[in-house]
């Protein structure tokens, strides 16, 4: 882009940074909820932070939350702010009442002396014993301590590091609504020139929060310069609904091309090309194919850079079904043998005899993508496995607990479901057709290829292996390939998805039954198994959203459902954009359409739908 | 004190400063006249509850979410009696488990309402354990609505229901392609111990039938006369995640004798359909006893 002129400049913008807090120690004042959101920001940013907040019934759920599940990144200082906490390091705040004239903090002493810290300080972090531990390890650590000898800091566990940083306070956020005392802690910060946000006092704020929009790495902020919070909020939602999808996968990836590109090509003369070929890439290629990237795509696309050759995705994909095919052809080679003859069998066997030994096989269900909806069997699996070969749309959250390989589906090149096909119109994608067979194929040849290396193979599906997951297709197809897999279940759907949106699907005197059934067959033909009406069953669809006016005429007509019956519909459930929509079976189509309802979703239909959700 | 809650979707924006923190405490200078009002203790605190769904009894098959409420968040648990007692162990602060046994159901969960509101009211963090899923056939939604009208919103923590997990762990697909492509859970037992209505018979269906073993031998009939064939296979699985867990498989023809022979061991599911042989490997297998593990204990009596 060439500019023919220089830009001129208009001033009173904000000067927007990414901060890199990481490590640094952030005091926040308060408890309640403009704290809570506070902690998000810093905790996201790996700070350690210290949360003062005079009386645990004032913390937030939120906050109390985040202290309890970070430890090591964060401490409580149950009491009323004091003048030095603003000089005294991460994890050395006394809890007892501070008596001793040193204590007595004036802005003049600043930095000569220091803050109080005895050996006999006691801090008390909410929950955690190695917290506390830590923190009574490391009484004289006080960078501003100048009585601090060598010998005691090199005896305490703490690192070195920690002892010879900067300042012991980086960032100081106020959220309290005591206007003097924020003054005062305002005035403090600007003299010790530590950069401070007084919450809701523009003036006193050498930083503003913007309204942020995370997708992984993908931060995207909005900042009004202080003048409209909540109109920033609204722009950046408006951002954030037109990115494309995956964005923040597909920044991950090329991440982690860019990292393998500079080992590969290092040198500095490779610069220009490397950055030209990166450029290429990430414009040639569509963001959703970005996010597919994976290691063995990676090195296909890598192999393009030497000749400045940027494959496009569709090429890439050839290249990998060609691979296959090369390597399917041998084994059905291999295959027809054993069936032909029992004594190749046994060859085939005694091949992977070796690998069985080690090898081992979970067919684990991810639940609905909370991380919090894991089993702890789930989680431990996950860290343990070799390789994690997972569905496609589990999210990263919990694919990120595995420590060792993972495999991610490929996208469908056509259709997902048979009920994208009704809500995706893309001529296009046809003519390079993956099918959900020939994904199958591939994530079973995946999890093969790891159990006869006797690797640890987690297969990772989503919700619960046996429900509607061809859970117990991938058991016989490993089985016929001598390898039994156990199954972890997972909370399905099916059943947490109308929890999640208060509908009970059984309760005493509205429902006895509960029918759970897909909205279409195979080929995309309806259902036709839907119950005959009955004022105590509830039935729960899946993929029935580009069939809700059939399922709805269908249960009315032929099935004697009443038209009044409550109809709940619940998108995404368990996600971030979860929604949960009421209708009638006689309305459902046209909530449906009006309200733009996309896959995954389920239908409750059945009078449970109107127990507990409040109109 | 909770009036907080409603702008709590957005903590980027910049709302009014949480007042929360006007408890700095008596000695403050700093307090004006109106905020000291907010000192004054609060006439009723206000405590949170949680309905959590223990899964079917393995304390690994708990949710994270389970776990994480169960041992640091709650300050008192009240559990069913259902709840393994691997996992009532996990627990570390005041337990309280029901006493649901026959005839003293109402009781029990009277009981329980009661001990959950004082300490709702004392504003403590309550856990409302239950096995398996809280709403499916788990009274989860009439605890809800009793909870709703002391003003309290329960948050509901899904758990494994040992209708989809019984099913899984004794390797038994409800759904498979070619074979069933929907299933229904339902109880052979029904209100105040009357039969409940037979779903009819569907081929491409799995039927998954809780409290049902009890009274087999009428269910057996009543399958019969609602259509389903003498050669269907069933299957009978005990004590789901156990280590004693067993699988008794059948057909509705030879389910009442086989499981006479078995000597049931409470607690159990009945799956009725054909999805019960999909992956079921060999001839013996299907009309006899698959035992996870040899050992027969009798921990969960």
């Amino acid at each position: 882009m060439v500019r023919s002129a220089i830009d001129p400049i208009r001033p009173g913008a904000s000067l927007i940074l990414a901060w890199q807090i990481k490590h640094k120690h952030v005091v926040i004042i308060g408890g309640g909820f403009v704290a809570a959101g506070r902690l998000v920001n810093v905790l996201e940013a790996d700070a350690k932070v210290t949360v003062i907040c005079p009386d645990n019934e004032e913390l937030s759920e939120t906050v109390r939350q985040h202290l309890q599940d970070h430890p090591q990144t964060t401490r409580l200082v149950p009491r009323e702010f004091q003048d030095t906490d603003l000089t005294t390091p991460f994890g050395e705040h006394t809890l007892t009442k501070v008596s001793s004239a040193s204590s007595i903090f004036t802005l003049e002493d600043y930095p000569a002396t220091t803050a109080t810290t005895t050996a006999a300080a006691t801090a008390t972090p909410i929950s955690s014993n190695s917290s506390v531990s830590s923190a009574q390890g490391s009484p004289a650590l006080s960078a501003a301590s100048t009585t601090t000898t060598l010998e005691s800091t090199l005896s305490l566990d703490d690192p070195l590091e920690d002892a010879i940083s900067g300042p012991a306070v980086d960032m100081v956020l106020s959220a309290i609504d005591d206007i003097p005392l924020s003054t005062h802690i305002y005035n403090l910060c600007k003299r010790l020139r530590i950069p401070v946000n007084i919450a809701d006092v523009p003036p006193q704020c050498d930083f503003y929060f913007c309204s942020t929009h995370r997708d992984k790495s993908l931060q995207v902020a909005v900042s009004t310069s202080g003048k409209g919070p909540k109109l920033a909020n609204l722009v950046r939602r408006h951002i954030a609904d037109h990115l494309p999808d995956r964005v923040g996968d597909a920044i991950e990836q090329v991440g982690i091309l860019r990292a393998k590109l500079r080992k590969m090509a290092p040198g500095p003369e490779v610069g220009p090309k490397r950055m030209g070929w990166m450029s290429r890439v990430c414009e040639q290629w569509r963001m959703e194919d970005l996010a597919t990237l994976e290691e063995r795509t990676m090195q296909i696309v890598l192999s393009g850079f030497k000749d400045n050759v940027v494959f496009s995705y569709e090429q890439v994909q050839a290249k990998i079904a060609e691979a296959e095919s090369t390597a399917a052809e041998s084994e059905k080679i291999e295959s027809k043998v054993t069936v032909a003859e029992d004594l190749a069998a046994d060859h085939t066997i005694a091949q992977d005899t070796l690998a069985q030994k080690t090898a081992r096989l979970v067919l684990v269900g991810a639940g609905p993508g909370d991380p919090e909806l894991l089993t702890l069997k789930a989680a431990r699996l996950l860290e343990e496995a070799d390789l994690v070969v997972a569905d496609r749309l589990i999210p990263m959250e919990v694919i990120d607990l595995a420590k060792g390989e993972v495999r991610i589906a490929p996208k469908k090149r056509t259709v997902l479901t048979v009920e994208q096909k009704s809500s995706i119109d893309d001529q296009d994608s046809l003519s390079t057709a993956t099918t959900s067979d020939d994904i199958q194929e591939q994530l079973n040849k995946w999890c093969l290829q790891g159990l006869r290396e006797g690797k640890t193979v987690v297969r990772l599906k989503q919700g619960d292996p046996f429900i509607f997951g061809r859970g117990a297709e991938e058991i016989l197809f490993f089985r016929e390939h001598g390898f039994d897999a156990e199954v972890v279940p997972g909370i399905s759907s099916v059943l947490s998805a109308p929890l999640s949106a208060n509908v009970p699907l059984t309760h005493r005197g509205s429902s006895s039954q509960v029918v759970i059934t897909t909205g279409q067959v195979k080929g995309g033909r309806l259902s036709d198994n839907f119950p005959v009406y009955d004022d105590q069953k509830t039935v729960v669809v899946l993929m029935g959203v580009g069939k809700a006016k059939e399922i709805s005429e269908m249960m009315q007509t032929d099935l004697s459902w009443p038209a009044n019956v409550p109809a709940v519909i619940i998108e995404n459930a368990h996600c971030a954009n979860e929604r949960a929509m009421d209708a009638t079976l006689s309305t459902l189509a046209q909530v449906v359409e009006e309200q733009n309802v996309v896959p995954p979703s389920v239908f409750v239909i059945g009078w449970a739908g109107s127990v507990l959700r409040q109109a | 004190m909770i009036d907080h809650t409603n702008n709590m979707n957005n903590p980027y924006d910049s709302p009014p400063v949480s007042p929360r923190y006007t408890a700095l405490g008596p000695n403050s200078p700093t307090l004006s006249s109106a905020q000291q009002i907010h000192l004054q203790p609060p006439t009723t605190p206000f405590g949170e509850i949680k309905l959590i769904g223990a899964g079917p009894g393995d304390p690994d098959l708990l949710t994270m979410a389970a776990y994480k409420a169960i041992t640091t968040w709650a300050d008192i648990v009240l559990a069913d009696k259902l709840v393994s007692k691997e996992i009532l162990a996990l627990v570390k602060c005041p337990l309280f488990v029901a006493n649901k046994d026959k005839g003293c159901q109402a009781s029990g969960q009277q009981e329980l309402f009661e001990r959950a509101t004082q300490a709702l009211k004392e504003g403590k963090k309550v856990v409302r354990l239950k096995q398996g899923d809280p709403f499916i056939f788990g009274r989860g939604g009439e605890e809800f609505l009793f909870f709703r009208r002391l003003g309290y919103e329960t948050t509901i923590v899904p758990g494994l229901s040992s209708s989809i997990a019984g099913p899984l762990l004794a390797q038994i697909p409800l759904t498979h392609r070619g074979i069933a492509s929907q299933f229904l859970v339902c109880t052979g037992t029904g209100k105040l111990d009357t039969i409940p209505d037979m779903p009819t018979y569907v081929a491409h269906r799995t039927t998954v039938f809780l409290m049902a073993l009890h009274r087999l031998e009428d269910l057996v009939q009543d399958l019969l006369r609602a259509g389903y064939p003498l050669n269907l296979p069933v299957a009978i699985v005990e004590r789901a995640s156990a280590k004693d867990q067993r699988c008794i498989r059948a057909t509705v023809e030879t389910v009442v004798e086989t499981l006479k022979e078995a000597k049931y061991r409470p607690p159990g599911i009945l799956i009725v359909g054909w999805a019960c042989d999909a992956l079921a490997q060999n001839p013996e297998q299907l009309g006899g006893l698959t035992a996870a593990s040899s050992t027969m204990m009798d921990s969960q009596e």
